[in-house]
């Protein structure tokens, strides 16, 4: 969780307290609903005025306040909200190992070669690239609006490129003594494997 | 008083060391045959004595891979490519700044 996630999940706390506190403080008697003011206590205007909310009684700003903080705070959280999606697909005819990676991509277009501009990530193109040692790797991309349905990139056939490359021992350093090699599981302790 | 800012100041700048010191670099290359032709769908993996096993990268379809945020460490790494799940290549690599590393499986 970061900053952000943080902050809306504050202002959604902020904003059951004061609802809940509201109803405490109506229970035992501090604030009462009767006394209305002439002018109108609270007026939340939104969206441009289309919304108009007013009330004369102060005891209900609490409740109205509170409202506005949760779901401003779950609109605005809406977009960061991780979305399931149903990736379906397979190789066929391909006689190695297959891979399949799935890689998201937010393209930043940007002009004159800088980029200043703050991004906040958000899955707009998913990558599924089907690949095998020895074959040309197959790339399907798919855009934000097709992922809610769930992705079906189907049967996928991959090109030959090279003969298998043997085993060689003379390409293969031996390790220093006592130097362990981490199984390939236990990869992803540092670094990142680039886009093919 | 004087004792603190010196604390804070000492604490900050531990931090900003920190900060430049764990910035990665990025190690790439390509991936060829004994023909010199680019070999695709090789996993490309680093480990490391201290770090352990870095993320794989696959080759594409011109043999090229890219490793990103890989620290520089003045102990080398190793620099494996693996045929599906079979060892194939194997290479001492010393990684003190963005480094260009061509994987040839000549026989």
């Amino acid at each position: 969780m970061g900053t952000y996630d943080y902050a809306i999940l504050g202002a959604i706390l902020c904003g059951i307290i004061m609802v809940f506190g509201g109803i405490v403080l109506l229970y035992k008697g501090a604030i009462r609903l009767q006394v209305a003011s002439k002018d109108p206590a609270l007026t939340v205007e939104m969206f441009q005025n289309e919304l108009k909310f007013s009330t004369r009684n102060p005891a209900l700003g609490l409740f109205v306040i509170g409202l506005c903080f949760v779901t401003l705070s779950i609109y605005f959280g809406q977009d960061m909200a991780a979305t399931a999606i149903e990736v379906r697909g397979s190789a066929v005819n391909v006689d190695e190992k297959v891979t399949i990676l799935l890689q998201s991509q937010w393209p930043v277009n940007t002009h004159e070669g800088r980029v200043h501009q703050v991004v906040r990530p958000q899955l707009d193109v998913l990558w599924v690239v089907v690949s095998a040692p020895g074959y040309k790797p197959h790339y399907k991309s798919f855009a934000r609006s097709e992922l809610k349905r769930g992705v079906d990139f189907g049967s996928v056939t991959l090109a030959k490129a090279t003969e298998k490359v043997k085993p060689n021992p003379a390409r293969i350093v031996e390790l220093k003594e006592g130097v362990r090699v981490p199984p390939m599981s236990e990869g992803g302790s540092f670094g990142a494997g680039g886009p093919l | 008083m004087k004792q603190r800012l010196n604390i804070m100041l000492v604490a900050v700048l531990m931090l900003l060391a920190q900060g430049v010191w764990a910035q990665g670099v990025s190690v790439f290359g390509t991936v060829t045959n004994a023909y010199d032709q680019p070999v695709p769908g090789i996993v490309v993996s680093m480990f490391h004595p201290v770090y352990g096993r870095s993320a794989p990268a696959y080759s594409d379809g011109w043999g090229r891979y890219i490793l990103y945020d890989v620290p520089p460490h003045r102990d080398p790494y190793y620099l494996e490519a693996y045929w599906g799940n079979q060892l194939i290549y194997r290479d001492v690599v010393q990684v003190f700044g963005p480094l260009e590393w061509h994987i040839m499986l000549i026989d």
